[in-house]
């Protein structure tokens, strides 16, 4: 990271407001009364650097205030306390001039005009946005090429598949060359083709532009294939902020070792003394056994199985991304609630 | 391009300035109206509802006075003037306000933070988010109810003063209307449900208009002078018009109705009643981002 971070945040707190809504009639007048209020925190404590070019994939369950987050660091709210500064600016406080220089992407909303070609929603933006015709142009050209525009540039919106519309969506957002791009869950609900070109197009934005890119999902292909570096947010709270190998050592520790004995053997198979590893399955002569890796090695496991077992066959499995973060938010979880 | 700071990489800094507004409302107004035409049944058909349904509204009264020689002093044409500037400025102030009206739908859908993304004043993007073309048709038909007071001969001379102050009135009107439509739409921050107490002043509000205030009970009055400045629309500019004495006591301080100061009066009132409307706005879209008060 050289000089200031382009994403600069520091104890960002925000809580909702809501009315009390209660049961009956008579609940819903109360709802009219002042003071009625439920207060519903939403991000307690989240703080982060982000340098420039760099691809942070912001994780955590529903809920967990990473779209609160995301919509204070773009300026549309406001926090209850702590600070940020993206590109050098306050988002709440420069939000037009602040959205003029990033790009944002809502999964789950559309930017463009529904009932109008995708190309008409596109030249509207470049006037929003103030974008040189050549500029534009250009722009349209390049992202529209690796997007495959194409075909249905004179499309209205409202007749788009979900992934052609997604694919309109990341070009209406760069149109202008946002330095940042705030993107969250860009690739819910896609195929995968539509999935592997808005990736190739994020890995370009990233490596050719050194356009920083902050993205939501759920979805840990996403993670995989994209981030160098995982943000966990849950309960409102950074419980996890490193780079995906570091993820991997922390919560992807165990493994399984999958045996199959030469011979028939209790179930359980008798005292194993080797620390760190337990029998967690057991079909016929094929038998599952996982272990820590930070206190056992997978080859002394297999030599003190052997010892006692005679073996026909081995393998050792290492958890999926999947398993990995879902245990990263078992962990969270448990840390913010404890 | 003065003003513009550009940086190494040709891109444009800052805010966008506030002097190309005008031309990105003609091109956001133009996207809103392109959209509706895409339903071109859809369009027509609901173009026909909203002129038939102020028509016959305009009919009946027309009805009505052709029986009653005068509603409560109020010649034929006299009442028709009213109606006319009535709806004038309610379709002037609907073509600029209707984004504001539906907001709450915007609200409810989820679909107002992508306006916070946006580079563009806020109030500006709603104002551009709903610009119906067929509500062209309800100026229209305030236009023919002018047209059918004047032609009618028992008016007053109508000379290039009396057509000043009927502009003037008609654009004051419209202000009032808009900032009712305003006040509406912060009230969708606070609550999205309360679009039918809204519609009681904006749609009412058009339809009380079309009385004369001097025939209603002086609570009304009260309320359509000082709470919702409704007199301002049509009675108090049309007493001037009409040369006829402010006989609903709506006028402080015994103000001639015919002078210059009630002349003033007029857009004064639009203007401080839009000066209401948008703190409103900024203490609502304050809330909404939560921003504290």
């Amino acid at each position: 990271m050289t000089g200031a971070p382009t994403i600069e945040v520091h104890g960002l707190r925000k809580a909702f407001r809501r009315k009390a809504s209660r049961p009956g009639v008579l609940g819903a007048l109360r709802g009219w009364l002042p003071g009625d209020v439920d207060v519903v925190p939403a991000v307690r404590e989240v703080s982060l650097r982000v340098g420039r070019g760099e691809l942070v994939g912001v994780l955590g369950p529903n809920g967990a205030g990473k779209s609160t987050t995301v919509k204070m660091l773009t300026g549309i709210l406001w926090p209850d306390g702590g600070e940020a500064r993206v590109l050098g600016l306050v988002p709440w406080r420069s939000r037009r001039e602040l959205a003029r220089r990033i790009g944002v992407v809502f999964g789950q909303r559309t930017q463009l005009w529904w009932d109008l070609p995708l190309r008409d929603s596109l030249d509207l933006l470049r006037h929003v946005y103030g974008v040189a015709a050549a500029r534009f142009a250009g722009n349209l050209a390049a992202y529209g090429e690796q997007l495959g525009l194409g075909e249905f540039l004179h499309v209205p919106v409202r007749q788009l598949s979900l992934g052609q519309r997604m694919r309109g969506e990341l070009v209406a957002a760069l149109l202008h060359d946002p330095e940042v791009l705030f993107l969250d869950e860009p690739t819910i609900g896609l195929d995968v083709v539509a999935k592997g070109r808005i990736r190739d197009v994020l890995r370009g934005l990233v490596a050719d532009r050194g356009v920083t890119v902050l993205l939501t999902t759920h979805d840990m292909a996403d993670v995989a294939s994209l981030c160098d570096r995982i943000v966990l947010i849950d309960h409102g709270q950074v419980v996890h902020d490193g780079p995906l190998a570091g993820v991997r050592a922390r919560f992807g520790r165990e493994c399984t070792l999958v045996v199959d004995l030469a011979e028939e053997a209790p179930e359980p198979l008798g005292a194993l003394v080797v620390p760190g590893a337990r029998e967690v399955r057991a079909r016929g002569r094929r038998r599952w056994l996982e272990f820590d890796r930070s206190m056992t090695s997978a080859s002394d496991l297999v030599a003190a199985v052997a010892s006692r077992y005679p073996l026909a066959d081995l393998a050792i499995e290492e958890p999926g991304i999947e398993e990995v973060i879902g245990r990263m938010y078992a962990a969270g979880s448990g840390a913010a609630r404890g | 391009m003065s003003g513009q700071v550009r940086d190494a990489g040709g891109r444009v800094a800052g805010p966008v300035p506030y002097r190309s507004l005008p031309r990105l409302y003609a091109r956001l107004a133009g996207a809103t109206v392109r959209s509706q035409l895409q339903y071109r049944w859809s369009f027509a058909l609901y173009a026909l509802g909203v002129f038939g349904a102020n028509g016959f509204e305009f009919l009946a009264l027309l009805v009505l006075l052709g029986q009653v020689p005068s509603l409560g002093g109020w010649s034929a044409p006299e009442v028709a003037l009213l109606w006319g500037m009535s709806t004038m400025s309610f379709a002037v102030a609907e073509a600029f306000g209707g984004g504001f009206e539906k907001l709450h739908m915007v609200v409810r859908a989820g679909a107002f933070d992508q306006v916070l993304a946006r580079p563009l004043p806020v109030f500006f993007q709603v104002m551009t988010s709903q610009v119906e073309a067929h509500r062209a048709g309800r100026l229209a038909q305030g236009l023919v109810a002018v047209a059918f007071a004047v032609s009618g001969g028992s008016l007053p001379a109508w000379g290039a003063d009396e057509v000043a102050r009927l502009l003037g009135a008609v654009l004051s009107g419209a202000v009032i209307f808009f900032a009712t439509f305003v006040i509406g739409g912060a009230w969708a921050f606070v609550t999205v449900d309360a679009s039918e107490v809204v519609n009681a002043f904006t749609y009412g509000g058009a339809t009380l208009a079309c009385s004369p205030l001097d025939l209603l009970a002086v609570p009304v009055r009260r309320a359509a002078t000082w709470v919702f400045p409704l007199a301002f629309v049509n009675y108090v500019p049309a007493l001037a018009i009409l040369h006829r004495p402010d006989a609903a006591g709506i006028l402080p301080l015994s103000i001639d109705p015919s002078g210059p100061l009630a002349t003033l009066l007029v857009p004064a009132v639009a203007l401080a009643y839009l000066g209401v409307a948008s703190l409103a706005w900024r203490a609502g879209l304050r809330r909404y981002q939560g921003a504290g008060s």
